[in-house]
């Protein structure tokens, strides 16, 4: 008999720490036997604490066992009760120390993690034995299936009835469920139930013939309760590529009918190791070689490098019929999906396969039948979102910033070498408009890094730059895989502020794209640029409150001044982009005909309605003005059903850009002079700075670095011996950041009299 | 070499020149196993320690945890009760022994190790 319902929490790490912990104890108990064995034994066994040491040591081990049972139900209880659990701080992983308060069903195997397995293995046995037989017993099957959902919990009951089915078995069941022809297997009665193996002579009797395709109602019970027990063999780290070699009906080793698995991806989380392996299968079974797109067979290769050495196991898709492929176009945006939702992979995963992702997707955007399943684009366009989304960054800040940087860079590159509106050359293809809305929601989230960069004092990442020149490198750089935990794209690096060092001109990029999506995307993506100014400035005026004091104290410069320049820059960054993404989209109304150069010409109207109800005089308040109302009106005016843009658009928005515009090389400039006064501070004596924070205490700068507490140690010291800046690229991350606060400090500011100002 | 260690071999006892007796090995045997016991309910003990205080520090609560804590004080009291009981015993065994024995006494000679363990040590 079941025991009663039983409320349970847990520290999942701690739990884990203590089952170790018995484990322990059970090996220091089984020592101790040994030893007083050695030492009484040839004595005669005066005493006999033997039998006690043992029992205590079977004691720590069925408790160890026990234990990790109930951290299992526990565990699989929170997650089948709501969402997926809230991801931890970073650094930990997955469901480490999170704290569950769950009512666990009553265990009927009492914690007995052996007598769950057997039962698991009864239980595969029969569904099996239900489902291979000539004629399909349906009443056995949907009693399996009802039992299953019961335990769906249970991971050790889960457990057995997948090693008790097996790979070649469950790949002919799940043939027979979802209905596959062609499989070219045969089903064996023996004396261990029955077996599968590659069919021979005739089809007289096939097993994959409709007449024994199991009624859908049954067939979508099974595939459910198969999925979640095959999730829960993935979790515990059993679902290898060893295992996939053997998930074929025919019971050929190296051959895995990853199709199959299909319907049974969404019905639990599978572990995001089988995920990554699955993916990267996928994408390696992708042919988008020319205008078509096409799939062969992959390799499954372990993400952990378990089993190297062993034969490659292939991914075949299935064996047999995929009429139009729609089952691997479905099993595709299953699994990308299913890697999407894990935000600790997505970020990485979609690094890895990002110039793939873009690549098709400007395939399946192509008014031409290129044989790019929809559910397949849709899936790598909700990845994209995923994986620099608000989740991902969380979870794994620096491969959701090396995902954006790799995403934008792919997007720069491209534009770079399939455009030129010098030469009216455009060659590329266009992203689809999903996606291009999907780049618009991620540069809301990374907002704040993407003008933080456009305004930035420093350059931006090393690995990125070309030596060169000012250009960017022609490819993304080789020792940028993403488990280097500095930040692969900048060496110096890590954590979520290396967004700011991904280069302007890669967010412009993204930005572009995003713009040319047009309609409501244009609208928050202004609203994020005045935001984002509005801030900054925000931040000027609380770190220098009360600067003026007593009106006697006249400096070169306000101490405000860096940060309106910083403000000029935002804003150009954004109308330049604006401007570019016009002109672009003007060039492709010229040159393209028909739908696209109308939906150019509707997207260059929309951007002209932005930068119309832009006034010269007033760029930054005006912004503000138009977060709502103007760009709504705007995309109704350019609703019109044809035409080019007219001449009065295009110099509407070159007329803004051209007054948004600040002078090249600003931040080189301040920097130099920034520096000047600093090292001529004998010279010209720095004229400290008073200012109020929050609380209303005065605290005075003197623009010394050290004095004012910039510099507090060797880690954060960014002065060379004869007390010059260091160069920015030789900077430690904690140097860099203290040398960008020096630089913005209102001393510093304020004292320097050579500050750049807007050409005009 | 003299010495009164279990380490010593039975050849090379220490002999009494007054009355011509040798150790009597049995003892010695039986007060290094005293010590050795006591060391293990040490060990025990460290091993059982953090349990409880990961216990305390809120790895596991609830009805169930309550019990498997009381089944774990029930085992860790067992054990040092074991290990002291055993220990004890060793030593009055060993006091009751006399300290020196004739040559041809069986305790003169160590007794040999069980089949399949080695003589002494862990």
């Amino acid at each position: 008999m079941p025991g009663p319902s039983e409320r349970v929490v847990l520290d999942t790490m701690l739990a884990r720490t203590l089952a170790n912990r018995l484990r322990e104890l059970r090996e220091l108990l089984g020592r101790w036997a040994r030893t007083v064995a050695v030492l009484l034994g040839p004595l005669g066994w005066p005493v006999d604490p033997t039998a006690v040491l043992r029992a205590g040591a079977g004691w720590a081990d069925r408790s160890a066992a026990a234990l990790t049972r109930r951290i299992a139900l526990a565990e699989a209880a929170d997650e089948g009760a709501g969402p997926p659990p809230a991801p931890g701080p970073p650094g930990t992983s997955g469901t480490a120390g999170r704290r569950l308060v769950v009512t666990l069903r009553p265990d009927p195997f009492h914690g007995d993690a052996d007598a769950a397995r057997a039962a698991g293995a009864r239980l595969g046995a029969a569904l099996v034995g239900a489902a291979l037989a000539p004629t399909a017993d349906l009443a056995m099957l949907r009693a399996v299936a009802a039992r299953l959902r019961l335990a769906a919990d249970d991971a050790d009951l889960l457990d057995g009835v997948v090693t008790a089915i097996g790979p070649s078995r469950l790949a002919a069941v799940l043939r027979l469920a979802e209905r596959v022809t062609g499989g070219g297997f045969t089903v064996m009665a023996t004396a261990a139930g029955y077996q599968v193996g590659p069919a021979r002579g005739g089809d007289r009797g096939r097993p994959d013939a409709p007449g024994r395709w199991l009624p859908t109602a049954v067939a979508g019970e099974l595939t459910a309760v198969l999925g979640a027990a095959l999730a829960a063999f993935s979790r515990s780290g059993r679902l290898t590529a060893a295992w996939l070699s053997r998930f074929n009906a025919r019971g050929i080793p190296g051959t895995a009918e990853t199709t199959l698995l299909g319907p049974l991806l969404a019905a639990r989380r599978f572990s995001p190791s089988t995920l990554r392996m699955l993916g990267d299968a996928l994408f390696a079974s992708m042919d988008l070689h020319g205008n078509r797109f096409g799939t062969r067979a992959g390799t499954l290769t372990d993400p952990t490098g378990l089993g190297t050495g062993a034969p490659a196991t292939r991914d075949i898709g299935c064996y047999g019929g995929d009429p139009g492929g729609r089952r691997r176009a479905a099993y595709g945006a299953a699994v990308l999906r299913a890697i999407a939702d894990e935000p600790g992979l997505a970020a990485r995963f979609a690094d890895a396969h990002v110039e793939a992702i873009l690549a098709g997707s400007r395939l399946a955007a192509l008014p031409l039948a290129t044989g790019v399943p929809p559910p397949v684009s849709d899936a790598w366009a909700y990845l994209v979102s995923r994986a620099g989304g608000p989740d991902a960054r969380r979870v794994d800040p620096t491969g959701a910033a090396t995902f954006m940087a790799h995403l934008g860079f792919a997007v720069y590159r491209y534009q770079a070498e399939h455009t030129d509106p010098g030469r009216r050359m455009d060659t590329s293809w266009p992203l689809p408009a999903g996606l291009r809305a999907v780049f618009a929601d991620l540069l809301h989230v990374w907002r704040h890094e993407l003008y933080a960069s456009a305004a930035n004092l420093l350059p931006a990442a090393e690995a990125l730059r070309d030596p060169s020149g000012d250009g960017l490198v022609a490819s993304w750089p080789a020792g940028a895989a993403t488990g280097n935990p500095a930040g692969p794209w900048s060496t110096r690096l890590a954590g979520p502020a290396d967004g700011t060092r991904i280069p302007a001109r890669v967010w412009a990029a993204l930005l572009g794209e995003a713009l040319a999506a047009g309609g409501p995307t244009a609208e928050t993506l202004i609203g994020d640029a005045a935001g984002q100014a509005a801030g900054l400035e925000q931040a000027g005026w609380l770190s220098t409150r009360g600067y003026r004091g007593d009106g006697r104290a006249a400096y070169p410069a306000s101490p405000r001044a860096l940060v309106h320049l910083q403000q000029a820059a935002m804003v150009a960054f954004f109308l330049t982009t604006l401007t570019d993404t016009a002109t672009r989209l003007a060039l492709r109304a010229e040159l393209a005909a028909g739908e696209e150069a109308r939906r150019a010409t509707m997207a260059i109207d929309q951007l002209a309605a932005v930068a119309r109800a832009i006034k010269v005089d007033d760029v930054l308040g005006s912004l503000y003005g138009i977060t709502l109302g103007v760009v709504v009106t705007g995309v109704a005016d350019a609703a019109k059903p044809d035409g080019e843009p007219s001449p009065a658009t295009l110099a509407a928005i070159a007329r803004v850009a051209d007054a948004a515009a600040v002078l090249p090389g600003w931040q080189d400039a301040y920097r130099t002079s920034a520096t000047a006064v600093w090292l001529r501070r004998a010279d010209d004596p720095i004229a400290p700075v008073d200012v109020v924070d929050a609380t209303g205490t005065r605290r005075t700068f003197t623009g010394d670095p050290r004095a004012d507490g910039f510099i507090t140690g060797t880690a954060d010291d960014f002065l060379d011996p004869a007390d010059r800046p260091l160069p920015p690229e030789r900077m430690s991350p904690a140097a860099r950041s203290a040398y960008l606060r020096w630089l913005a400090s209102p001393a510093i500011v304020a004292n320097n009299d050579n500050i750049p100002t807007a050409p005009g | 070499m003299t010495g009164t260690g279990p380490g010593v071999d039975a050849g090379d006892a220490a002999r009494d020149p007054a009355a011509g007796l040798v150790v009597n090995q049995r003892r010695v045997m039986l007060l290094a196993a005293a010590a050795t016991l006591e060391r293990g309910a040490d060990e025990v003990a460290a091993a059982v320690r953090p349990l409880t205080a990961a216990l305390e520090a809120g790895a596991w609560a609830g009805p169930a945890a309550d019990a498997w804590a009381r089944e774990l004080a029930q085992v860790w009291a067992g054990l040092s009760r074991a290990f002291g009981d055993a220990a004890v015993d060793c030593a009055d065994t060993a006091r009751a022994q006399p300290e020196w024995v004739a040559p041809d006494d069986p305790r003169a000679v160590r007794p040999s190790a069980l089949p399949g363990f080695p003589r002494d040590g862990r």
